[in-house]
């Protein structure tokens, strides 16, 4: 399903970028033909005609020709762009520099002491130095048409220079077939607030002029958070790199990654792997947290978790089944879909980490006005379902906090039920965790760059907050609060809302074992 | 407005495409001679006072009149025109398809589709589930899954499989409160999401549920096989639309199956999900407490032919030689490790028209195939009705 809505996107994508090609097509045929020009104004046409039923008819491979010509025009242009300033400055504006220096002045740099356009006097025509009635009209010679077009060209080449450098780079891994960045567009919080960046492209991914990215749907990356992180750039280029592919039944799955600092196999994120063969295996699932966003590899949760058992002396082996989006629902049939497989090594200990788009996904059906019908719900994965779900609510409906929290909390408290209820049938212990987010840690001076960050003030975090343990009250069902994991420290943590830093993922990891040990028969 | 007709629409694609879908395992074309159609003696109808079993039929209807419906329309299901055929004695059948078709769906993103309530001849949903014949003072709630088959798709409210069980059990002496959750085109897992979704979810539990399986499950193997699809650990459901067919194509990883494996990939595709939906739909019968019973059902390829389905290959342009497909069926029911109880061989010995297309039958075939469910239920609703009463 969301591949036809991507198919439908392509061909409004495509759409979108053939209008102005057509319409600049048709301009140079008016004027072709104004200029009598017969033959050429017919195939322009022709041209257009066939750019705007390839943009309808074949949409992905219009696109695909579209943006390599794009990005193979923007090089051009770039390299036209210096040699057109390089020649402006050694032929035309030294020059004439030079010229006025020694005294000359005339039109083409203007007189300082007369600029502008100026009406001289009733009924005579403009003059560019103004006061002289005698003086000869301006009227554009070659020289100053030059200087006109140069000045055009290299202003547009200004605007256009740096997007095409940005698609340039982007070159090399543009899929057109690929639908939707793993990192989905997670709303990150009811009072989030998107950072302005330098550049933003059509991926969400914000890169300074130096190619970095600095910025990926939604999420800041510069020093905030990121101290001493110095993998944190390539990191996050590795998780823009990330793709998935739609599932009817899970919302998406992870495709596989090879990359520095992250790695997929099998739709599971890598996780740290001890020398020794393991003795006990523990599945992790969860959303985007879980997954890993902020951590290396070996840095994610279920990674840290793993080293603080091998301390111990338990060999266990971790696998992360996080994927971003992923609400407690979704990620229990995840769970359904990998106990019932066998060529999966069955698991020791299931580990859930829920909360953070327990509260999200509840955020947007009170945004939406969606009613209590007790349906279960997944968390929404794109502007287009997000439109969708929009559009579908027949008559808005208002919930107060407490009604909103019991939904959600209803929700949450039948997947854990299910789980545990697989966890019986298949002889699988099976824990559930109420993950920290930033505004249920206790209010540090630390943070006070985040709230800056997400537009937050000290009393909205703390409305949501009380929105947050309200609905964990309401899930009434055992799960473990590890919800203050991160008031341990000081130190930044969080960069937005609910993603953290390697910090945060060793505060929670240490958390969770601590509650983890004694299934391996050390007790906390 | 918009949304509504968006919907209209989205159920009218989603029920036409499940007769296509249904028999696309199913190749061959050539026609044969009209056969000479002995009908088998069919039941009587009972007294007033006592559930209405269809009406038997002396003749054999024509398969090329089209039914008209009160409004003076003609209608097709998938393609095909509602003809008098499989239909003798069903005066409303034009309009029972007619209300089929018209019968609201919404898009849900876990469970892909789910009936909206509607008020139509011979068709009502209320809060998701098609209405069912209810016995007064039941003891025992009984919960089915299952796909059109099971949502009765040729039959009316109270003439559907849940309904004729719950008659059946009546005329025993037990009152059941059937639950039809049967939905278009669900495959057995996702059945068995539906059942998730419905327990905990405000219902009193179920005593007893029942899956009805086989035809989208096999039909799904067979389009997964046809996309080339050779990744058996992801679930996928049977796509019902144009889109959601461009969408299982573009989100499969395409491999060449060699002629010789599609038979194989096929059962193993279907018999594995199968087989994986079953034990988890057990885990959460064991976790609620009720009891649970899997039927692997009949479809017009595992049936024995007989002269009075030539029409019905005529109709569908389908040539029977070569289309049986009970070894297949029972190859993927062993291959499931399921103990799923095989009724594809309910209309063997039938010989007056029950299907209507590949996988539908009429108010008759939906009465044969709860007979024989129920034949294997009784002792179990004896034994709960008698647990419930103590």
């Amino acid at each position: 399903m969301v591949s036809v809505r991507a198919k439908r996107s392509s061909r409004l994508e495509a759409l979108r970028a053939v209008v102005p090609v057509v319409l600049v097509q048709l301009a140079a045929a008016a004027w072709f033909f104004w200029r009598e020009h017969l033959r050429l104004p017919i195939l322009i046409c022709i041209l257009a005609g066939v750019a705007a039923l390839t943009a309808l008819l074949l949409p992905k491979l219009f696109l695909w020709v579209h943006h390599r010509l794009f990005a193979l025009g923007a090089v051009a242009g770039a390299a036209l762009a210096r040699v057109f300033l390089g020649l402006a400055a050694l032929f035309l504006v030294l020059p004439a520099w030079a010229w006025q220096r020694v005294g000359g002045g005339g039109a083409i740099l203007g007189n300082r002491r007369q600029s502008g356009w100026q009406r001289a006097r009733l009924n005579e025509p403009y003059h560019p130095g103004g006061t002289e009635p005698n003086a000869k009209p301006f009227t554009a010679g070659t020289s100053s048409r030059l200087v006109v077009a140069a000045t055009v060209v290299l202003g547009a080449l200004y605007l256009i220079a740096p997007s095409g450098l940005g698609l340039v780079r982007r070159l090399g891994d543009f899929k057109a077939d690929s639908v939707e960045v793993a990192v989905v567009e997670e709303q990150t919080g009811p009072d989030r607030v998107s950072q302005e960046a330098p550049f933003i492209n059509e991926d969400g991914v914000a890169i300074d002029g130096s190619g970095n990215v600095i910025e990926i749907v939604g999420l800041p990356v510069d020093g905030y958070a990121h101290e001493g992180e110095p993998f944190a750039p390539l990191l996050f280029r590795e998780h823009k790199g990330v793709r998935s592919t739609p599932d009817p039944v899970l919302g998406s799955r992870l495709n596989d990654f090879a990359g520095t600092h992250l790695n997929i196999a099998d739709g599971r994120r890598a996780s740290y792997e001890q020398s020794l063969p393991s003795v006990a295996v523990v599945w992790f699932f969860g959303g985007s947290t879980m997954f890993g966003i902020g951590q290396r590899d070996e840095h994610t949760i279920p990674s840290v978790v793993a080293r603080l058992a091998e301390e111990d002396g338990i060999r266990i082996q971790p696998v992360n089944f996080g994927v971003s989006g992923d609400n407690n629902w979704i990620a229990t049939e995840r769970f359904e879909q990998a106990i019932t497989r066998d060529d999966l090594p069955r698991p020791n200990l299931v580990v859930f980490y829920d909360g953070t788009n327990e509260i999200t996904g509840e955020s947007f059906l009170v945004d939406i006005g969606a009613a209590n019908s007790g349906a279960i719900t997944r968390l929404t994965l794109s502007d287009e379902e997000r439109l969708r779900r929009r559009e579908e609510v027949q008559g808005r409906t208002s919930l107060s906090m407490e009604e909103s929290a019991a939904r959600a909390g209803s929700q949450y408290r039948r997947g854990v039920t299910l789980a545990r209820a697989h966890g019986d049938w298949f002889d699988v212990p099976v824990l559930h965790f109420w993950q920290p987010v930033a505004v249920s840690r206790a209010p540090s001076a630390s943070d006070d760059g985040l709230f800056d960050r997400i537009a937050l003030s000290r009393q909205g975090a703390e409305t949501s907050r009380a929105e947050y343990e309200m609905l964990f009250d309401h899930t009434d069902v055992g799960a473990i609060d590890i919800s203050d994991a991160m008031d341990v420290s000081d130190e930044p943590i969080y960069f937005d809302w609910s993603h953290h830093n390697e910090l945060g993922a060793r505060l929670v990891g240490d958390a969770m074992y601590r509650h983890i040990r004694d299934r391996f028969g050390l007790d906390e | 407005m918009k949304a509504h007709s968006v919907l209209r629409a989205s159920s009218l694609c989603l029920l036409s495409m499940i007769v296509a879908l249904a028999g696309c395992g199913i190749a061959g074309l050539t026609d044969r001679d009209p056969p000479s159609i002995q009908p088998a003696a069919r039941p009587e109808p009972d007294s007033d006072q006592v559930p209405q079993r269809p009406l038997p039929s002396r003749t054999v209807g024509s398969a090329t009149t089209p039914l008209l419906t009160e409004a003076g329309d003609e209608t097709a299901w998938s393609d095909l025109v509602i003809t008098e055929y499989s239909h003798e004695n069903e005066p409303w059948a034009a309009d029972l398809m007619l209300s089929l078709l018209r019968s609201p769906h919404r898009n849900d993103d876990i469970l892909q589709s789910v009936p909206m309530d509607s008020s139509l001849d011979y068709v009502n949903i209320v809060d998701g589930r098609r209405v069912s014949y209810q016995p007064t003072d039941p003891v025992i709630d009984v919960w089915f899954f299952g796909g059109s088959t099971m949502y009765g798709v040729g039959q009316r409210d109270h003439q559907t499989i849940p309904s004729v069980v719950a008659r059946l059990a009546e005329l025993d002496g037990i009152a059941i409160r059937p639950m039809n959750f049967g939905v278009s085109a669900d495959v057995n897992w996702q059945a068995t999401e539906r059942l998730t979704h419905a327990v905990g979810g405000g219902l009193p539990n179920p005593d007893l549920v029942i899956f009805y399986d086989g035809t989208n499950d096999t039909g799904l193997g067979v389009q997964r096989v046809k996309a080339g699809d050779v990744d058996f650990d992801w679930v996928r459901w049977l796509p019902v639309s144009e889109e959601q067919r461009d969408a299982f194509a573009a989100n499969t990883e395409v491999a060449a199956i060699a002629d010789e494996d599609r038979r194989a990939f096929e059962i193993r595709h279907a018999a594995e999900q199968y087989g994986r939906g079953v034990e988890l739909s057990r885990s959460i019968a064991a976790a609620w407490e009720f009891d649970i019973r899997h039927f692997w059902q009949p479809f017009l390829t595992t049936k024995v032919p007989s002269p009075a389905d030539d029409p019905l290959f005529r109709r569908l342009n389908m040539d029977p030689t070569g289309l049986d497909q009970r070894q297949q069926v029972r190859e993927t029911l062993q291959a499931s490790g399921t103990d799923a109880i095989d009724v594809s061989d309910v209309f063997d010995d039938v010989g007056v028209p029950v299907y209507f297309d590949s996988s539908h039958t009429n108010e008759f075939g939906a009465w044969l195939v709860a007979e024989r469910l129920y034949e294997h239920l009784e002792s179990d609703i004896q034994r709960l009705a008698t647990e419930k009463v103590n």
